[in-house]
């Protein structure tokens, strides 16, 4: 648009100049002026100036240079008719020109006028012509080539500048190409001759020249499985309807690649672009793992059957695969959370070691996983919240960048799982790649939960379990004490009462003599003592009369009696007496645990201690015998040896207290007790 | 009743047993002629004395009553045998008569039911101490049919 009104101003200043100066040479010679260099060249210039006016086939420089040169030629002219010496103030003239041509209008002009006044000048000094002569020369050269100068400049500078526009445009839409990675491509309708350039020059110019250039040899390229609707779609397209597909082709030096490619028919060529989306079609296809594997992962129930392991094992290997990172390691806390563990870990090369840091090692880190839901650092050389890890973790492995996410359970900071990219260079991880690793941290914190469910349920049936063995065996217990003491009531206090009683009879019948009376006294002393004995293994009978203390004391001194094992008895005495109840416990309890020192442990000492503090009894019976593996008894329902533990503990539960075993095999045993009043 | 009853007696209870052989004797015709602390015990007295009457206890350490009258048998078959029994257990009883004993009594009764025993058993009949019969007999009364035993 802009060049055509460029051309009609060059022409329309061209075709007046073709006009107007014809008829001042004519005005001229009519004036007396009748030298042949002045109508010659003026002859010259006018032609050019027709030329340059109505010429339709050359452009707008072509113009101006035609018009350039019979100016010259006229000016030349002029020269040669005013003699040798004039031609010198030329010079000048003509530099003035083509500096004004180079260096812009306004210098030229006035280079221009300066010349001409220079040649008056001359001429004059001269003095071979008059001055009006001189100046009327001067005058029409000035105006005559300050038109042109005008006239040319001004048409080299937007011939310039449409020659530049037009470079940087191809230059820009080659770079926008290239930049964008699109190529082009143009079929031949009739021939089916093909010149295209995929991904806009990023193939190199030998891949370029191994290129197919008919149809049938890209289609050569076309991946079987794409070829019959590749080649429906351009058969299509070549007949004129819009050409979009999606394609794989097996490009040399580059592999197979997916190919997105739009073109229409305009004329008889086929014409489009073709873009790479090979990595798009790689991501979908990756994104399309890591959703089947998520949901593989939740549906596991690994963690549920108690195999933490297994779980962790398969979270770990899905994060360095889905993630394609070398390493991928599940950390946790320990109980006291000061130390942070790596309990699971797949590393694809090498053997890695599981080590364990410091939790404080590293607070910004901490921080940092506190408040995001992940972690991602590009370069750990670079970043601040990896630096504290750098020497101790970092380097040594040569992690060069990592995805972290922390696993939260039960609300509260847990472990931490590490996607880390092992080499040299930086690597970005995407917001893509931040979910996945915060979906596998989530994975693992449910596995830890259905872990710690299934450990709880386990415990609680084997809880039920040993409790329900403990009713059974404390009903059987009693069972066998309603057995004994009717025994005791039935035959020997009954026997004594008959014995008694006969012994009366008889008495009364005879008399009532004084043996017979002493003889059932006797009887009568014996079923006394009987009955005493019966009600003492019934309950302890100072702890209702007399209390707590004295009953333990009583209860040691007569096991040290019947054993002859050695007791320390320290029993804090008591402000006023205890809840029944609690009395009774911590009674039972000594006595138990007293029980399985002497029974079990072939103890030398046993120390028993009561002591009263605020708010709670504490008691503990220690003995140096051979010990024993205390989860191991625990954990087992069957042995009845260790149903007097599990009745303890359950003692000190139901009143809410706190009871513990520690035992090792040759170092004794403690049973404490804690229960709160 | 001209004839001396000899009677064998046994219980596990010395004072028991003591009142019971001091109650005996002052039956006259009546003859202890030994005494049992155990069931071992008495079934060799009987077999040795071959008695007219044998008190036997039925808890006893070896050998209880029942057994002990059970092995009697041929070896002395004119012993006529009573259970002295703390329980008036049914099913002791039963057992017991079916083991073919002349008498069951219990022991805070003995004395004042001696002389009845006596004369009852040795009639060739059998006696159960009334605060026993009493309940066998409501229990047999609230039943169809059938066996003491349960």
């Amino acid at each position: 648009m802009q060049e055509t009104w460029r051309t009609a101003i060059v022409s329309t200043v061209a075709r007046l100049l073709a006009i107007v100066a014809p008829v001042l040479l004519v005005l001229t010679y009519l004036a007396g002026d009748t030298r042949p260099g002045l109508h010659v060249g003026g002859a010259l210039a006018v032609t050019g100036a027709a030329i340059a006016g109505w010429s339709r086939r050359i452009g707008v420089g072509m113009r101006a240079g035609i018009l350039w040169v019979p100016a010259i030629g006229f000016s030349g002219l002029v020269a040669f008719d005013l003699g040798m010496r004039p031609m010198v103030a030329l010079v000048p003239c003509l530099a003035s020109t083509i500096v004004g041509l180079v260096r812009g209008t306004r210098m030229g002009l006035i280079g221009t006028v300066l010349g001409s006044a220079l040649v008056a000048a001359a001429g004059t000094a001269g003095g071979s012509a008059p001055l009006v002569v001189w100046v009327r020369h001067g005058f029409i050269m000035a105006v005559f080539t300050a038109m042109l100068v005008l006239l040319v400049s001004r048409a080299v500078a937007r011939i310039e500048a449409a020659f530049t526009e037009r470079r940087d445009a191809e230059a820009q839409l080659r770079a926008a190409l290239e930049a964008a990675q699109v190529g082009t491509w143009a079929i031949d309708v009739d021939t089916r001759a093909l010149a295209w350039d995929p991904f806009g020059g990023v193939v190199s110019e030998l891949a370029m020249s191994s290129l197919p250039r008919t149809v049938e040899g890209l289609m050569q390229l076309v991946h079987p499985e794409d070829r019959a609707r590749t080649v429906a779609a351009l058969d299509a397209a070549l007949q004129g309807a819009n050409y979009h597909i999606e394609t794989r082709l097996d490009l040399p030096g580059l592999g197979l690649r997916w190919l997105e490619a739009r073109g229409r028919r305009q004329g008889h060529v086929l014409v489009g672009m073709a873009i790479d989306i090979t990595a798009r079609r790689e991501e979908e296809a990756r994104r399309g793992e890591a959703q089947e594997t998520l949901l593989a992962l939740a549906r596991s129930d690994a963690a549920a059957r108690g195999d933490l392991a297994a779980a962790l094992r398969a979270i770990t290997e899905a994060g360095a695969r889905l993630l394609l990172v070398a390493r991928c390691s599940l950390w946790r806390f320990d109980d006291s959370g000061t130390r942070l563990d790596c309990i699971e870990l797949h590393a694809s090369s090498g053997h890695a070691i599981k080590i364990s840091l410091a939790a404080d090692a590293a607070p910004t880190y901490f921080e940092t996983l506190t408040t995001q839901r992940s972690l991602a650092v590009a370069d750990t050389r670079e970043d601040p919240r990896t630096r504290e890890l750098l020497e101790v973790y970092l380097a040594r492995n040569r992690i060069v960048a990592l995805l972290d996410s922390p696993i939260h359970v039960g609300g509260k900071l847990t472990g931490v799982l590490c996607h880390e990219h092992v080499g040299d260079h930086p690597r970005r991880f995407s917001a893509d790649d931040e979910d996945l690793s915060a979906a596998l941290a989530d994975l693992a914190s449910r596995a830890f939960e259905a872990a710690e469910r299934a450990r709880a349920e386990r415990e609680l049936a084997l809880a039920y379990s040993q409790l329900a063995v403990v009713t059974r065996r404390t009903e059987a217990a009693r069972e066998d004490e309603r057995r004994l003491i009717a025994r005791e009531l039935h035959d020997d206090l009954g026997q004594s009462l008959t014995a008694i009683k006969m012994g009366l009879q008889l008495a009364i019948r005879d008399g009532a003599p004084r043996e017979r009376l002493v003889e059932a006294i006797e009887i009568a002393d014996r079923a006394i003592a009987t009955t005493r004995e019966l009600s003492r293994a019934m309950r302890p009978p100072l702890l209702d009369e007399i209390g707590l203390e004295p009953a333990l004391q009583a209860f040691v001194e007569e096991q040290e009696r019947l054993s002859g094992v050695i007791f320390e008895l320290s029993a804090s005495p008591p402000p006023g007496r205890l809840a029944p109840e609690l009395e009774i416990a911590v009674f039972r309890i000594v006595q138990e645990a007293v029980t399985n020192a002497l029974r079990h442990a072939e103890a030398e000492h046993v120390k028993v201690s009561v002591e009263r503090h605020d708010g709670a009894v504490e008691l503990a019976i220690h003995d140096d015998g051979r010990g024993f593996d205390v989860e191991a008894a625990m954990a087992r329902t069957d042995a009845a040896a260790h149903l007097g533990l599990i009745g303890m503990r359950e003692r000190v539960r139901a009143l809410g207290g706190l009871f513990t075993v520690s035992s090792r095999p040759t170092r004794g045993t403690e049973v404490r007790a804690e229960i709160p009043l | 009743m001209t004839r001396v009853l000899r009677v064998v007696l046994a219980d596990d209870h010395g004072a028991v047993r003591a009142g019971l052989r001091a109650i005996l004797q002052a039956v006259p015709d009546v003859e202890v002629v030994a005494e049992a602390a155990d069931g071992r015990e008495a079934l060799a007295a009987i077999v040795a004395e071959r008695p007219d009457v044998a008190l036997l206890d039925i808890a006893m350490p070896e050998m209880n009553g029942l057994d002990v009258a059970a092995r009697i048998g041929p070896a002395s078959p004119t012993t006529r045998v009573v259970i002295l029994s703390m329980h008036s257990n049914e099913s002791y009883i039963a057992q017991a008569l079916r083991q073919g004993v002349a008498g069951y009594v219990l022991k805070d009764a003995f004395s004042d039911e001696l002389p009845v025993l006596l004369r009852t058993i040795m009639r060739g009949e059998t006696y159960l101490s009334p605060n026993i019969s009493r309940p066998i007999v409501a229990s047999l009364r609230g039943r169809d049919s059938g066996d003491d035993e349960t």
